[in-house]
This record gives structure tokens, C-alpha cells and sequence, in this order.
């Protein structure tokens, strides 16, 4: 019950310091930029073939651009994760509102599960909604569907909840720009070995995609984005893809997520959300 | 049963600081209690450590019998933080609602308890505007609501008139005579210590994260009360008259109070004025306050 209420306390607090507002409009922008952009290379590249008098569907540049959108979508959903939640806990410590909070009859788990649930709602929000208008502006500019929309989304909506669950856990014992900068540096960590591995793949360098890999362990967003990204080729592009040496590198990967990623990851998110319990459990206030 | 036990807390810091360092204490249900001391001499902490905000390092506590944290034993206290920070973008009623439904109020008895929370506190015109928008004695004053709403057994005011004016002073002591009247027990820390004298039934006086005195009130100010004699001039021998009468606690040039405890002191020190042909201007028997027994105590403790 205090859970429920907490997170409906974090909601609240979203839409009236305008958090929502900002992101709805941010989110538009994206969408719309995205968007005018996206048919206008369309067009471009149409017209051009039409001219030479070839009438090859541009299918590999579809493929591109909707993997490049949500990779682009993937940041933005990461980075808002950090910025809306890596003040949640560490600002209720800093400025006192924890003291009456902690003395009313709850738990303090409920705290760190009230407000990880808030948040979560809102981000899945945020990034279903997303995912949803982009795959619709790719739909009518191009005619053209993800395979698997909603291992996609799911996927991408994992990545934001991963990113928040460990922004909540910095938040019990770091304060809000220690955590941020430390968030960052991992999202950027994770990245950087998404890059090293797949570099390591193309070069066949094993030592490069077991850097990688060990990176990922740390931080498995990017292995998440990796997936995601994956459903978004249909089989065709992934044959395309496999004649190629790069694929879609840098923004996507061809290669279908491993069983065994997304189990670790699964328990990764949790542990983290269960290490977040214990250690505000143990602190003082 | 007492309502709060205390048995030789200790509390070191992360830094190394040591806040408390064996503090024992009891409150009793339905008394009014100060915690007194001076600046950092561990009084937020201990309301922490029964508000389970913060873990002793050794020793026990307990409160309603309960290990302090306990959902159960917090669903029975009411508690006014020293710092009294709530989240500035809801407005008071707000604010009462959601810690209303914190502590199980259903509906009906919510709203009629925000009504009386704000009433009682003198905030019902701004319900519905902001915190962000309160003054700090407002704020100050929500707090005390928030920890009223639930009607708890137990209420733990941390400093709860530092942000008031005198007047806001006075109905924050009504307010606690009246919920002693309606039974329940009150734990106040502060270092005002005139507000004290008027409320506590008891207090324990803590320095350095110890109590060095504790009593009921009327124990401590009994058998200690001074007296003023003024004089022409303060003469060696007219100062070593007085000490047989009492303790001279100050001595000046026309001046000298006198720490008593003989009923018979006043005339006792008439006479001896007159018998060295001194002039008397006047002679003024006072109680002691609750000062005098605070600074001298906390003073004893650090000779």
C-alpha cells in the first residue's frame, strides 16, 4: 500500500515540476525532426533512382534510418533515466523530506520501491509512446514495419528501467552529481564496449570482444540496445546484413541477442534494485 | 511500561564523531518530557535513533515496548524533524492527505483530521496554497500538523518553535498543554529553556551525548532559590558573612546573589548587612530557574 502511494507521489511530482510537460514536448520535437528529415531522403533518394531509371526499393536504407532513429531514441530514453530519477532518493536525503517520510509506519524498502515504481511508470510511458510515433512516421513515409515492434519496445523500455534501477541505487549512497556523473560514465562505458566488441567481431580479434563483453557485464545497457536493435532488421536485412562485413555497425547489431544476456541482465536488474533496498535500509538519515 | 527506554546509546558517526556516549533515559506515558542541552550535544540524534532514522552504534532502545523503526511502534508516534523540510510543490493539504494515507487514515477520518490539523495550527486559510509559498514559520507549523494528524500516542517535537514568533511560541505551548490534557505522552527537544519551565514535567539535561541531570521539574527548581542583596558596597567581610548564609553565585560591587536554601536566609542576611553598619537597598528572594540549574550543570560537567 505505502508503495502505491509513494510512486503516486512520485507521479504527481513529475507533472508538476513539468517533468512530463518537457518531455512530452522534447519527444515531439524528436519525432517531428525525425520525421521531415527522414522523407525528404526518402524523396531524394527516389527521385535520384527514378532518374537513372533503375526501380530498386531503397529496403537497406529503410532499414538504416529506423535503426538509426531508435538508436537515437535509445539515447534519449537512457539519458531522460538518468536525469528524471538521479535525484530521487539523494535529493529526499539532502534536503530532510526523508525525515518525516521514514518516521510515518512504513518500510524503507517501500520508499526505494514506491519510487522506483513511479518512475518506471513514467518512463515506459515515455518510451512506448516514442517508440510507437516513430515506428509510425517510418510506417507512412515508407510503408515499411519493424518485424518485431514489441520485442523491440520491450527491449528499449528494459534499458530505461535498467538505467534507472541503477540511478536509484547510486542515489542511496551518492549524492545527485556524483550518481549523474557516475551514471554517465557507465552509459558511456557500456557504449564504448558495445563499440569495442563489435570492432573485436569485425576485425576478428577475440581479446577486443572479450573487453567487450566484460564491459557489458558491468553495464549491460548497451548489450540491451544491441538486442533490441536486432529486432528491428526483418530476415531479409539480416541476410543483406550477414553479406556484409559491418552490418549495421555501429548503430545496430545482426546478430540475434544470446538467451544467456538476457537471463544475466534480468538478474543484474534486480540485484540492483535488491542492493538499493539494503543498502538504504542500513543507512542513516 | 514506559512509552520511550533508553539504555546506554551510543552513537559514533561515520566521520568519528561520537553524538552519544551511553545515554539512558525513560519517558512515562502522559508527561510532558524535555530533552534539553546545549548545541551538538546529541538531542537530534537521539530522537533520531526513536524515530529510526539512524542506528545506534551500542545500547538499545525501545519505544511502546518495540524496537524503534517498527512500523508498528511509528504508526503510534507523531514527529516534527529538526529541519521540519517537506515537498514544497504540494500544497498543506496535500501534504497531510498523503501522510495521512501513510499512516492508514481512512477517507472520512482524513479529511476530518487535515481539517482540525490545519485548524489547530492556525493554517486552514492556506490549505490549499503551496509549501513553496509558506513562510518558515508556516512551515514550521505544517510540521507540527503532519505530526498531530493521526492523533498518535506519542508526539516528538524536535525544536518545534525555532522558526516562531513569541505569539506563534505561546499557541505552540497551548497546543502541547492540550494534547497532554487529552492524554497524550510528549517528548520535546529544545534548548529554549524558558518554554520548557513552562510545559515539562520532567526533563534530563544531556552534554556531550550523556545525561548529566535529570528529575521532574518541580524536584530540580525545589530547595534552590536565590537571593539578591544590594548593598551601599560589598565588603570582604560583608561577602564572608553571606557565604554562611548561602553560596554566593555572583558578587559585585553593590551586589551579591546568594544561592539559599534556608527558609530564614533573607532575614538572616538583613542582619548581617545592618550589624557592619552597611546601607540595605534592597533584598529580593527569586526561584531559580530552570537556566541557572542548566548552565550549572552543563558547566559542573565540564570542569
Amino acid at each position: 500500500m505505502s508503495i502505491l502511494l509513494i510512486a503516486r507521489l512520485t507521479l504527481k511530482e513529475a507533472a508538476r515540476k513539468r517533468l512530463l510537460a518537457l518531455a512530452v514536448a522534447g519527444g515531439a520535437l524528436f519525432l517531428v525532426l525525425f520525421g521531415v528529415g527522414f522523407a525528404l531522403l526518402l524523396g531524394q533518394i527516389k527521385a535520384e533512382a527514378a532518374r537513372a531509371g533503375g526501380g530498386a526499393p531503397p529496403f537497406m536504407l529503410t532499414a538504416m534510418m529506423m535503426v538509426m532513429g531508435f538508436y537515437f531514441l535509445n539515447v534519449l530514453a537512457g539519458v531522460s533515466a538518468i536525469f528524471v530519477s538521479v535525484n530521487a532518493i539523494s535529493g529526499e536525503l539532502d534536503s530532510g523530506t526523508i525525515h518525516a517520510l521514514v518516521a510515518r509506519p512504513l518500510r524503507r524498502r517501500d520508499i526505494i520501491l514506491g519510487k522506483w515504481l513511479g518512475y518506471a511508470l513514467v518512463l515506459t510511458a515515455y518510451v512506448v509512446a516514442m517508440s510507437t510515433g516513430l515506428m509510425a512516421i517510418i510506417y507512412l513515409t515508407s510503408g515499411t514495419l519493424p518485424p518485431a515492434p514489441l520485442a523491440t519496445i520491450g527491449l528499449m523500455v528494459w534499458v530505461a528501467l535498467l538505467l534507472l534501477t541503477l540511478s536509484i541505487l547510486g542515489g542511496t549512497f551518492l549524492s545527485a552529481l556524483a550518481n549523474g556523473v557516475g551514471l554517465f560514465l557507465l552509459y558511456g562505458l557500456a557504449w564504448l564496449a558495445g563499440v569495442i566488441e563489435g570492432l573485436g567481431g569485425l576485425v576478428h580479434n577475440s581479446t577486443m570482444v572479450h573487453i567487450g563483453i566484460a564491459v557489458s557485464l558491468l553495464v549491460p545497457s548497451d548489450a540491451l540496445w544491441q538486442a533490441a536493435s536486432y529486432y528491428l532488421q526483418s530476415p531479409s536485412i539480416l541476410m543483406l546484413a550477414s553479406t556484409s562485413a559491418s552490418g549495421l555497425f555501429p548503430f545496430g547489431s545482426s546478430a540475434p541477442p544470446a538467451g544467456t544476456m538476457l537471463v544475466y541482465t534480468t538478474i543484474y536488474t534486480l540485484a540492483a534494485l535488491g542492493l538499493a533496498v539494503l543498502v538504504f535500509s542500513r543507512r542513516d538519515m | 511500561m514506559p512509552i520511550i527506554e533508553a539504555r546506554q546509546l551510543r552513537k559514533v558517526y561515520g566521520n568519528g564523531k561520537v553524538a552519544l556516549d551511553g545515554l539512558s533515559f525513560e519517558v512515562r506515558r502522559g508527561e510532558v518530557f524535555g530533552f534539553l542541552g546545549p548545541n551538538g550535544a546529541g538531542k537530534t540524534t537521539a530522537v533520531k535513533i526513536l524515530t529510526g532514522l539512524v542506528a545506534p552504534t551500542a545500547g538499545e532502545a525501545r519505544v511502546f515496548g518495540l524496537p524503534p523503526g517498527d512500523p508498528a511502534a511509528k504508526a503510534r508516534l507523531g514527529f516534527l524533524p529538526e529541519h521540519f523540510r517537506f515537498y514544497d510543490w504540494l500544497t498543506g493539504w496535500e501534504l497531510l492527505d498523503f501522510y495521512g494515507r501513510l499512516s492508514g487514515l481512512e477517507a472520512g477520518r482524513r479529511r476530518r483530521r487535515i481539517q482540525e490539523a490545519l485548524e489547530l495550527t492556525g493554517l486552514a486559510d492556506a490549505a490549499d496554497a503551496r509549501l513553496h509559498a509558506y513562510s518558515k514559520g508556516m512551515q514550521q507549523r505544517i510540521g507540527i500538523a503532519q505530526a498531530l494528524l493521526h492523533e498518535p500516542e506519542l508526539v516528538l517535537l524536535d525544536e518545534p518553535t525555532s522558526a516562531l514568533d513569541p505569539l506563534g511560541r505561546r499557541e505552540v505551548r497551548d497546543l502541547i498543554r492540550r494534547l497532554k490534557a487529552e492524554g497524550a505522552t510528549l517528548f520535546l527537544n529544545s534548548h529554549l529553556l524558558s518554554e520548557v519551565e513552562m510545559v515539562c514535567d520532567r526533563v534530563a539535561i544531556v552534554d556531550h551525548g550523556r545525561v548529566i541531570r535529570a528529575g521532574l521539574m518541580a524536584e530540580l527548581l525545589d530547595g534552590s532559590r536565590e537571593l539578591r542583596v544590594m548593598v551601599d558596597r560589598v565588603t570582604p567581610e560583608l561577602r564572608a558573612r553571606l557565604q554562611k548564609i548561602g553560596s554566593v553565585q555572583q558578587a559585585g560591587s553593590t551586589e551579591v546573589v546568594l544561592a539559599v536554601a534556608d527558609p530564614d536566609a533573607a532575614p538572616l542576611a538583613a542582619e548581617a548587612v545592618h550589624s557592619l553598619g552597611l546601607r540595605l537597598y534592597g533584598l529580593v528572594p527569586a526561584q531559580r530557574r530552570l537556566e541557572d540549574i542548566f548552565v550549572q550543570a552543563v558547566e559542573g560537567e565540564a570542569q
